[in-house]
């Protein structure tokens, strides 16, 4: 078995194995100066095989990379690439990692502006500031998000340490710093890793107060309610490597994107949708709300005031309700409208911008109800100041904005004249409603915040 | 009404599985997202990587039917959590947890009412006690996120009732509600 890993390792690196980790000074490696591609295993002017025995002045650590004719134990190093750490390039900002029979699985996002990734691994503690050479590479310069270790590698009840570098391309020797550190053991459980190749981590909810009998506590303080049972002791939201703001508060991590698709920095000032590289979805972005919407009053295709009924015309005959075309009573709700039945509805809305080709992308649909669940931040502790359940950073969204609740696709149980809808905003019931979601009729006008997958 | 009515009637509702639009309603949790391991009593999920205690708190078995659900007030079911991570563990581990809101409305089955669940994946214990069965069936299961709120003193958490899928806002403070609960962990 381990043979089959360091074949699997030698395939997928391509940098040669057995080298010596200082290969710059011998000259055995070559894979540090010359980043190797995956058709060319081995520099021609450093004819070197990858059987290279270790260089005789390296030859004691734990980690010290051997033959692979001789591998001994599962944590028998594999050639620790020489790369240098440029804290500039964007990091990995989720991994999830699952265990399985000697095994793990482990998933991590496509993150922006990256080309391939190295996954470390340590039977030690990785902490942000571990030092690459001291960890163990599972798989160097890979183009895909997830990776399984190679079957009935790995021992049982071990914990394992792993992180994820990216690098700009196959050839980059700087890689970016770590993706949230994951502590892994597996175990036999009865779970494939096969089943896992889809695995992606839940959004946190972004709490980050504790709850007494009595208060809101203003920290994750140790209450009476015992504060480390509660969502703010757990989770994205408590990762150093994922909290950080800049990039959404608490544990979401956003990016804007532009009007032609392109990734712009966290300070641009005009975007049009945003990119959650946690779930992978792009979201439209509403323009800040005025109270103001119809055919003549409404700022633009995509004003947050507008409201639209459920309508989704291909449901017919389906047996779930194809909804309401036209709010009878109140039809001239959104822009555009024209005295024309059947303007304000979702999949009118839909057409509308798909034909508008948002940010480059023409398939745009409705939310469904857990996607629209997830970019929800519950973590307002003073809810009289907060009338809006997202960061209002990358969704601007004003106390004016005549829309509270959203529509998703996702019927309600009774599949007959209900959808689902999530509050985002609560102006009326003091914010008791945040981050509700509950069944409502389709001919009622509510938002709408169209979402597409971008990264599946 | 007469008797044998009433007894044909708690009957169905004792026994009945969930109302379930499964011809209609593209399923939110099908049993082919998760790895039930019987043996251990826990379910993994492929979709988010969590790992779930099969049986709400207080029932046990292979079905879940032995025992009763324990229901109690939100510290009592963080000092339950805490006895169990702190003696034996459950199925070898002790990193149990209350799942946040998120991570509880995401084992929720839409198209199913009553319980809004996968019961292939998380049997609960129909019994044909029918006041015992609707409490069940519209079971309200504790979160660990609390709700944003407009007095510091207005303390609640949210739960998720599985009637429907909904939220609630649940007392922690005042009123004290108590409630069922199920664990989870990282299935790492």
């Amino acid at each position: 078995m381990q043979r089959l890993f360091l074949t699997l390792f030698c395939v997928i690196a391509l940098s040669g194995c057995g080298e010596a980790e200082e290969g710059g000074d011998t000259g055995d490696g070559g894979d540090v100066e010359t980043p190797t591609t995956p058709t060319t295993p081995t520099t021609p002017e450093e004819p070197t095989t990858p059987e290279e025995p270790t260089t005789p002045e390296e030859p004691t650590t734990p980690e010290e990379p051997t033959t692979p004719e001789e591998p001994t134990t599962p944590e028998e190093p594999v050639d620790p690439v020489d790369y240098t750490v440029d804290t500039a390039l964007q990091a990995p900002v989720s991994l999830v990692a699952v265990a399985a029979n000697q095994q793990v699985v482990l998933r991590w996002n496509e993150t922006p502006n990256a080309g391939a990734y190295t996954v470390y691994y340590s039977t030690n503690e990785i902490t942000a500031d571990s030092n690459l050479a001291d960890l163990l590479i599972a798989v160097d310069s890979l183009e895909a998000t997830t990776y399984t270790s190679p079957e009935a590698y790995l021992s049982n009840g071990t914990p394992y340490y792993v992180a994820v570098v990216a690098k700009e391309s196959l050839a980059s020797t700087t890689v970016s710093g770590f993706s949230p550190i994951k502590v892994v053991t597996p175990q036999d459980n009865g779970v494939n890793a096969a089943d896992l190749a889809q695995v992606r981590e839940l959004n946190d909810t972004g709490s980050r107060f504790a709850v007494s009998s009595d208060t809101h506590q203003e920290t994750c303080e140790r209450g009476d309610r015992l504060a480390s049972g509660q969502d703010c002791s757990f989770g994205r939201d408590v990762d150093s490597m994922a909290n950080g703001d800049e990039d959404g508060i608490a544990g979401f991590s956003f990016s804007k994107i532009g009007d032609d698709g392109s990734v712009l920095t966290a300070d641009s000032e005009e975007w049009h949708c945003v990119l959650d590289n946690v779930t992978g979805l792009m979201w439209e972005v509403k323009e800040a709300g005025d109270s103001a919407r119809g055919g003549t009053l409404s700022s633009g295709l995509h004003d947050a005031d507008d409201a639209f009924t459920w309508y989704e015309p291909s449901l017919s005959g389906s047996g779930v309700t194809e909804g309401t075309q036209s709010n009878v009573n109140s039809p001239d709700t959104c822009f555009g409208y024209n005295d024309v039945d059947g303007f304000c509805n979702t999949s009118d809305f839909v057409a509308r911008v798909n034909l508008e080709n948002l940010c480059g992308f023409s398939d745009w649909r409705l939310p469904t109800s857990n996607e629209l669940l997830s970019i929800v931040y519950y973590g307002h502790n003073f809810a009289r100041r907060s009338t809006i359940a997202l960061d209002t950073n990358y969704f601007p969204m004003s106390d004016d904005t005549l829309v509270d609740s959203f529509w998703t696709t996702s019927p309600y149980y009774d599949d007959s004249s209900r959808a689902w809808r999530v509050y985002l905003r609560d102006f009326r019931s003091n914010g008791q409603l945040l981050g509700v979601v509950d069944g409502l009729s389709k001919g009622t006008s509510v938002g709408v915040m169209l979402v597409r997958t971008a990264h599946e | 009404m007469n008797k044998l009515t009433l007894l044909l009637i708690s009957f169905f509702l004792g026994s009945a599985y969930a109302a379930c639009s499964t011809s209609t309603i593209d399923p939110t949790a099908p049993a082919s997202r998760f790895t039930v391991n019987e043996e251990q009593g826990v379910v993994t999920d492929h979709a988010t990587g969590l790992m779930w205690k099969r049986c709400v708190e207080g029932f046990s078995g292979a079905d879940c039917r032995t025992g009763s659900p324990l229901q109690t007030t939100f510290v009592g079911a963080v000092e339950h959590i805490d006895s169990i991570n702190e003696s034996d563990g459950f199925a070898g581990f002790d990193d149990w947890r209350l799942p946040n809101v998120k991570e509880l409305r995401s084992i929720v089955e839409e198209q199913c009412t009553r319980p809004s669940q996968n019961e292939d994946v998380f049997p609960l214990k129909n019994t044909e006690a029918a006041d015992d069965s609707a409490t069940l069936n519209s079971m309200v299961l504790f979160t660990s996120t609390p709700t944003s709120y407009y007095d510091a003193d207005d303390t609640y958490v949210w739960a998720v009732s599985f009637s429907t899928g909904i939220l609630e806002r649940t007392s922690v403070g005042e009123y004290n509600y108590v409630r069922f609960f199920r664990l989870v962990r990282d299935a790492r």
